[in-house]
C-alpha cells in the first residue's frame, strides 16, 4: 500500500537470463536498488563459481588502484570527490580499464625506481663534492707530519693498546711523511666516534684519522637527513687498506678516491659541480612529471573507483545464480516489493536493450514458504524515526510498525523531559540550518562521524526543537524564567499598610518575610485561570516545586498509561493482520481488561481528582468535602484497593446536625460536620468499593485467561491435526511442544503483567528528567546571568556582555541543550522500545538489503559503514 | 585563527547573545516581576525609607538593569558584524 504503517508484500522472484545480457540486466537493478539476490551456490567455494577470474581481474585492478591511491597520498595530493553518476563499464571495456591502470601503474613505478636512482647518485656527487672541497685541509702538510708522528710511535710501541705475550717486534720507523698512504670518504656522525676508535683498536693504532662535518645538505630531496663528516685515514704500507676498506664497509662509510695532485682535484671538483646541477635538474624534471601523473590519476581515482566498485559487484553478483545445463542461461532468484515488480521488468528491458541481445530475460513470481525480509519505503524524513525503531530490532514481515507514531511521539517525549521554550530554539534553529542547507551539506560528503549522526537525525531534531517549545510554552520555562503574556489571575489581597509594616519589621530583624497567596481570596476567579500552561506566578513562589512535582507525575502517570495502552491497541491489528482469533479474545481482551480496571481507572482518578477536588469546601457527588486537607489520595487509594480495606463512605459524619464540632461556610450556609480520621483515605464517590471490588475481581481473572487459554486452544487443534501458525518468525520448526508453548506464552503473560507496573513507574522519568532540567537552567541562570545583572551601576553592562558570551552561552550549549539534550533522548529512546514497543513489536525480522549500487558508493566513500 | 567553524560559532553567539540581551533588556525597562531578583540589592538606609522613595529606586535599578542590557547587546551588534565581514571573507576567497 506504499506506506509505511506495515511492511511492503515482497514476493520471490525467478529470473532467467540470457548470458549475454545477464551482465547489463544485474547492472540496470543494481542502479535500481529493488532486488535482494539469494545466493544460489552457497555449496560452492569462492573458486569454483563461474565468474571467479572476472573477479580476479577487479582484485587486481583494485590492489592497483590502492597502489596509485597511496602515491597519492604519499605526495599529500587531495583526492576529489567524484559526483556525476557513473554508469557500470561494458565487459568488454574491462579490458581497456586494466591496460590504463596497467599502463599508470608501470609508469609510477619506473619513475619511482629512476628517482631512486637518480637521487642516489646525486647523493654521491654531492658527497664526492664535499670530500673535495675539504680534502685540502686535511692534506695540509701539518695534519701529515702529525700523522707520521702518530704512526711512528705506534710502529715503536711507544703507543696504542698494550698487547701482552707478543714478540716485540718492531716495525722500521716512517722515515718521510711521503710514504704515508690515505683513503677519504663520508660517514654518518653519529658513527664517526665508533668507526675511529674501532680502527684505532683493529690497526693498534697504526692507523690515524681526521673529521671534518659537512655543513651543506647533501640529500635534497629526501624527507629524512642525517649530519655526515668526511673523514681522512692515514696509514703505512698498502697492507692496511684493504683491511681499512673492510671496516669502512662494515661501518657503511663510503670510500671516495681523490688524487693528490692538487690541480687534478680542482679539475675534478668543476666537472663534479657541472654534473651536480645537472643531476638535480634532471630531478627536478623527474618529480614534475611524477606530479603531473599524480595529479591527472588523483582527478579520476574516484571514479575509476566507482566504476570497479559497480564491475565488481555485478560479477559478485552473478555468481550468486544458477547456470542452467546448456550453458546459455542464468537463474536467479530474489525477493522483490510487489509494488516494484513493474520497475524491475521495466529495468530488465532496459538491460536487454543496452546489451544488444535479442532474447529477454524472464522473471517469474514463485509461490514459497521461505520468511520474507522487511522493506519500508522511506524518505528522508522517515528515514531518521525508522532508525530508531531498527535500533531496537527489524519488524517481522507484515507486523505494525512503531516508525509512524513514533514521528509524533519520540520528539513528544522528549520534550516533556526537556521542556524549555528557550533552549528549544536554539535547537530549532540548529537543525533548521542543516536541513536548509542540506543540499550542500549532502554533496560536500563530510565523513566525520559525529556530524554524520546529527545530520542523518536532522529531521528528528527538528522535531525535537519544535516539541520543546510547545513545552516549554506549557511549562511556562525560558531559561527557567516565566512568562506573562495572558496576564496571571493571580492579585495581591493585601493592603498597603500591612505589607508596609511588615517591611519595616524585615528591615529591622534583617530577615526575608514569606506571604502565602490563599486561593479564595487572591485567585481572580472571574479572571479565569492562565489560558495557557502553569501560570507564571509560580515563578515567583518558594512553594513552586510542590505544585509541579505532582502535576508532572501525574502528567507523566497519563501519558505511559495512553502510550501502553495505544500500544495495546497495535497489538489488536497485529493479531487482525495475523487472522488470529484466539489471540483477540483470548489475549488481547485479557490485556485490556487488566490494563483498564487498574491503570486506566488510576487515570481517571487523577482527572477527577484535577476537575473536582479544589481548597474550597464544597458537596462533590452528594458528600461534604472541607477542604484541601481531605484531598483524596489516589496511590495510597489504589493499594487500599488491592488489600480491599474497608473505608468510611464519606469524608465527614454528622453533617448538618447540632453534634457536629466544626463548622464551614458552603455556598453562603453554616455547614457543621465531625471530620473522619483519615479523611483523605476514605472513600469520594458513590459505590467506590463495590466498583474496585468488581474491577480488581476482572483485572484478577484476565491473568489467567490470557495465560492459559491460547496454549490449550493451540494443543487442542494439534490433537485433530488442524494447522498451527506459530507465529515465531523466521525462526519457525515444524515441531509441537506443548511445553514450549506453556513456557513461552508464560513468559509472555508475565512480562505484561508485570510489565504494566514497572513500565507505569518507569514514566515518571518524564518528571524526573523534567525537574533536572528545570533546576540545571535555575542554577545556571542564577549562578552565571544573576550575578552580571546585580552588579548594578554602568560596570554592569561589561559583567554582561563577557558573561553571557563566555560562560552562559557556552555552558547552555554544552551542558542543558547538547548534554541534557542527549540524556532525554536516551531516556525517550528507552520508553518507546521498552515501555511502548513490548505491548505489540516482535522485531524478529529480516532486513531487506537490495543490490544497490547507492548503497554501496557510500559505503565506498567512508559516509555508511 | 578564525577559520569559518570558529567564525560561525562566534557569529551565532552574536547573534543569539543580541536578541537574548534587546529581549532581557525590554523586560527588564517594563519592570518584570520575576526579574525582581535579578536586581541589585538596595542599600541599608533605603530599606527603611518610604514606600514611595523605594518604588523610585526600583525603579531606577530596573532602567540601569535594562540600559546595561542594551549596552551588551549593542556589543554583540558591532561583534556580529565583524564577524560577518570576516565570514564574507572566507566566502569570497
Amino acid at each position: 500500500m506504499g506506506s509505511i504503517y506495515r511492511s511492503e508484500h515482497m514476493k520471490l522472484c525467478q529470473i532467467f537470463f540470457q548470458s549475454e545480457s545477464a551482465y547489463q540486466c544485474v547492472a540496470e537493478l543494481g542502479e535500481l536498488g529493488m532486488a535482494q539476490f539469494i545466493d544460489l551456490n552457497e555449496e560452492q567455494n569462492a573458486y569454483t563459481r563461474k565468474f571467479v577470474n572476472e573477479v580476479r581481474r577487479c582484485d587486481e585492478m583494485e590492489r592497483k588502484i590502492n597502489f596509485v591511491e597511496d602515491e597519492i597520498t604519499k605526495d599529500l595530493v587531495p583526492i576529489p570527490d567524484y559526483d556525476e553518476h557513473i554508469p557500470a563499464p561494458q565487459p568488454k571495456h574491462m579490458g581497456e580499464m586494466e591496460a590504463n591502470l596497467e599502463k599508470l601503474e608501470e609508469e609510477l613505478v619506473q619513475i619511482n625506481k629512476n628517482c631512486k636512482v637518480l637521487k642516489n647518485n646525486h647523493v654521491q656527487l654531492l658527497e664526492m663534492k664535499a670530500v673535495l672541497e675539504h680534502v685540502t685541509s686535511l692534506l695540509d702538510p701539518h695534519s701529515k707530519r702529525e700523522a707520521a708522528m702518530s704512526i711512528s710511535e705506534a710502529a715503536r710501541g711507544e703507543a696504542g693498546p698494550i698487547s701482552f705475550g707478543m714478540k716485540d717486534e718492531f716495525d722500521k720507523p716512517v722515515k718521510d711523511e711521503k710514504e704515508l698512504k690515505f683513503v677519504t670518504g663520508v660517514v654518518k656522525r653519529s658513527k664517526a666516534i665508533a668507526f675511529e676508535r674501532f680502527l684505532w683498536r683493529l690497526s693498534r693504532a697504526k692507523v690515524f684519522a681526521k673529521f671534518i662535518q659537512i655543513q651543506e645538505q647533501t640529500e635534497l630531496f629526501s624527507n629524512e637527513f642525517e649530519d655526515k663528516c668526511v673523514f681522512i685515514l692515514f696509514f703505512s704500507g698498502e697492507q692496511l687498506r684493504a683491511k681499512v676498506k673492510k671496516i669502512c664497509d662494515g661501518f657503511q662509510a663510503k670510500c671516495y678516491t681523490v688524487p693528490e695532485n692538487p690541480a687534478e682535484r680542482t679539475k675534478l671538483l668543476l666537472n663534479i659541480k657541472v654534473q651536480t646541477t645537472d643531476m638535480k635538474a634532471v630531478i627536478e624534471k623527474t618529480l614534475d612529471y611524477r606530479s603531473k601523473c599524480i595529479h591527472a590519476a588523483a582527478t579520476n581515482l574516484r571514479k575509476w573507483g566507482i566504476m570497479l566498485l559497480k564491475l565488481k559487484s555485478i560479477f559478485h553478483t552473478l555468481n550468486m545464480f544458477s547456470v542452467d545445463v546448456t550453458q546459455k542461461c542464468l537463474i536467479a532468484e530474489c525477493w522483490v516489493p510487489e509494488a516494484d515488480i513493474g520497475q524491475v521488468k521495466n529495468s530488465l528491458h532496459m538491460g536487454t536493450i543496452h546489451s544488444g541481445s535479442t532474447v529477454p530475460a524472464i522473471l517469474n513470481e514463485m509461490e514459497t514458504d521461505k520468511y520474507p525480509p522487511t522493506y519500508f519505503k522511506l524518505n528522508k524524513f522517515t528515514q531518521g524515526f525508522q532508525n530508531i525503531v531498527d535500533a531496537y530490532g527489524i519488524a517481522n514481515y507484515r507486523e505494525v510498525n512503531p516508525a509512524p507514531w513514533t514521528i509524533i511521539s519520540f520528539p513528544f517525549l522528549f520534550a516533556v523531559m526537556f521542556g524549555d521554550a528557550g533552549h528549544g530554539i536554539i535547537m530549532l534553529i540548529a537543525a533548521s540550518a542543516f536541513v536548509i542547507f542540506e543540499k550542500k551539506l549532502i554533496s560536500m560528503k563530510i565523513k566525520d562521524e559525529i556530524f554524520n549522526t546529527f545530520f542523518g537525525g536532522r529531521y528528528v531534531v527538528l522535531l525535537m526543537g519544535m516539541f520543546a517549545i510547545y513545552t516549554g510554552f506549557i511549562y511556562n520555562d525560558f531559561y527557567s524564567k516565566s512568562v506573562n503574556i495572558f496576564g496571571s489571575s493571580w492579585v495581591n489581597p493585601y493592603n498597603q499598610t500591612l505589607l508596609a509594616n511588615m517591611d519595616a519589621q524585615g528591615a529591622d530583624s534583617n530577615t526575608d518575610l514569606s506571604l502565602t497567596f490563599p486561593p479564595e481570596i487572591a485567585f481572580n476567579h472571574d479572571y479565569g485561570p492562565y489560558p495557557f500552561g502553569v501560570d507564571p506566578v509560580w515563578n515567583l513562589a518558594i512553594n513552586r516545586l510542590n505544585f509541579l512535582n505532582p502535576m508532572k507525575m501525574k502528567t507523566s502517570i497519563l501519558l505511559g498509561i495512553s502510550q501502553m495502552a495505544f500500544g495495546i491497541m497495535l497489538s489488536l491489528m497485529n493479531h487482525i493482520g495475523n487472522r488470529s482469533v484466539v489471540d483477540i479474545v483470548f489475549v488481547f481482551i485479557p490485556q485490556c481488561l487488566f490494563l483498564g480496571c487498574i491503570f486506566v481507572y488510576l487515570c481517571l482518578q487523577v482527572l477527577m481528582k484535577w476537575i473536582f477536588f479544589y481548597v474550597k469546601p464544597a458537596y462533590i457527588f452528594g458528600r461534604l468535602y472541607p477542604g484541601s486537607n481531605c484531598a483524596p489520595s489516589l496511590l495510597i487509594g489504589l493499594i487500599n484497593m488491592f488489600m480491599v480495606k474497608s473505608r468510611d463512605a464519606s469524608f465527614a459524619h454528622d453533617v448538618g446536625t447540632a453534634a457536629g464540632k466544626e463548622w464551614v461556610i458552603v455556598n453562603g450556609q453554616n455547614v457543621t460536620y465531625t471530620i473522619n480520621d483519615q479523611c483523605y483515605l476514605q472513600q469520594w464517590y458513590p459505590n467506590q468499593s463495590l466498583v474496585e471490588l468488581i474491577l480488581l475481581l476482572i483485572a484478577v481473572v484476565s491473568v489467567p485467561v490470557m495465560l492459559l487459554v491460547k496454549p490449550f486452544y493451540i494443543r487442542w487443534r494439534h490433537s485433530r491435526g488442524l494447522h498451527i501458525d506459530l507465529g515465531h518468525g523466521p525462526d519457525e520448526h515444524g515441531e509441537f511442544n506443548f511445553g514450549d508453548i506453556m513456557v513461552h506464552q508464560a513468559i509472555h503473560t508475565i512480562e505484561f503483567v508485570l510489565g504494566c507496573v514497572s513500565h507505569t513507574a518507569s514514566y515518571l522519568r518524564l518528571w524526573a528528567l523534567s525537574l533536572a532540567h528545570a533546576q540545571l537552567s535555575d542554577v545556571l541562570w542564577t549562578m552565571v546571568l544573576r550575578m552580571s545583572l546585580t552588579m548594578g551601576g554602568w560596570g554592569g553592562s561589561a559583567a554582561i556582555t563577557i558573561l553571557f558570551y563566555f560562560i552562559f552561552s557556552i555552558l547552555s550549549v554544552c551542558i542543558l541543550i547538547l548534554m541534557e539534550g542527549l540524556s532525554a533522548f536516551l531516556h525517550a529512546i528507552r520508553l518507546h522500545w521498552v515501555e511502548f514497543q513490548s505491548k505489540f513489536y516482535g522485531g524478529t525480522g529480516i532486513q531487506f538489503e537490495p543490490f544497490c549500487f547507492t548503497k554501496i558508493i557510500r559505503v565506498y566513500e567512508g559516509l555508511d559503514q | 585563527m578564525f577559520g569559518p567553524m570558529c567564525t560561525g560559532i562566534f557569529l551565532f553567539l552574536a547573534l543569539w547573545g543580541t536578541v537574548f540581551m534587546a529581549i532581557l533588556g525590554g523586560l527588564f525597562y517594563n519592570q518584570s516581576v520575576g526579574l525582581f531578583e535579578d536586581l541589585p540589592k538596595e542599600s541599608k538606609a533605603m530599606e527603611k525609607s518610604l514606600w514611595a522613595d523605594r518604588t523610585t529606586n526600583f525603579n531606577k535599578l530596573y532602567q540601569q538593569n535594562a540600559y546595561n542590557c542594551w549596552i551588551a547587546c549593542g556589543v554583540y551588534i558591532g561583534i556580529a558584524v565583524l564577524l560577518s565581514l570576516r565570514a564574507c571573507c572566507l566566502v569570497k576567497r
